[in-house]
């Protein structure tokens, strides 16, 4: 019985060193596994680059008349129509000037903005 | 898809510059790009380089709606050219003048009425209707 308990734990160790050895490979795949992933993953960076569509919303003529009034009430010598929720800009303005009034004109959701002002 | 590769260099910017909410739709060869940004200058670098691309803004292909207005229960600048601002009674230039907000003045913004107009108060209690355009996030 004693020699066969004493002759057992190598054994046990064998079966152990191999059962760990293996375990060793397993998590050696898993990271193979991740780094793969890794390589994926600037695909899906590339797909989130691209900025998300969105229905087009064009103010109706009477609510944009009523806006551009507003608008451009600080920028005399500057006339606006509209027609279709295209914005026609006609006048006089100067180079500097002009950004702030574009940037606020652009905010009303217009369809379009035709820029036919002489820069002074 | 035109369009999208004449303004790539806006687009890109606008990516980099963390707009919120960000949309670029292209109809009827009109690019459309929406978005909004939380301070004015990100606002005008991105305007600056529309400029650069299309030159007084003629070509009449893009619109470039970008919001750095101060949104409602924060503090704004009044960043008028050098003038003080009208505060009004409704949200609209038709509606009467109550009072003047100064140029650089700080104002806590209570709402946005509509596109264009915000109700603020003033530090001197003052209550009404500014264009939004003139305020800019504090």
């Amino acid at each position: 019985m004693k020699i066969k308990i004493n002759s057992g734990w190598p054994i046990v160790f064998l079966i152990l060193s191999i059962f760990l050895g293996s375990c060793k490979g397993r998590s050696s795949e898993t990271t193979n596994a991740d780094t793969s992933t890794t390589i994926t993953s600037p695909a899906d960076n590339t797909t989130n680059k691209n900025p998300d569509t969105a229905t087009v919303v064009i103010s109706a003529d009477d609510s944009l008349r009523n806006m551009l009034t507003d608008a451009i009430k600080d920028y005399p010598g500057v006339t606006a129509t509209t027609d279709q929720g295209v914005v026609t800009l006609t006048g006089n303005i100067t180079r500097e000037k002009l950004p702030k009034l574009m940037m606020s004109v652009n905010a009303l959701h217009p369809k379009k903005v035709n820029n036919k002002l002489t820069i002074k | 898809m035109a369009l999208q590769e004449k303004y790539k260099e806006l687009i890109n910017a606008a990516q980099r510059a963390s707009v919120r909410n960000l949309t670029v739709t292209e109809s009827d060869n009109v690019l459309y790009i929406n978005g909004t940004v939380s301070d004015g200058q990100a606002k005008d670098d991105l305007w600056n380089i529309y400029n650069k691309i299309d030159p007084d803004f003629r070509a009449g292909d893009l619109i470039l709606n970008i919001d750095a207005s101060a949104a409602a229960g924060t503090k704004a600048k009044v960043t008028t050219e050098s003038s003080n601002l009208n505060i009004r009674k409704g949200p609209g230039t038709d509606q009467e003048i109550i009072g003047k907000a100064a140029h650089n003045e700080i104002v806590s913004v209570l709402s946005k009425a509509n596109e264009q107009w915000s109700l603020i108060r003033t530090d001197k209690g003052k209550e009404g209707y500014v264009y939004t355009q003139y305020l800019t996030q504090a």
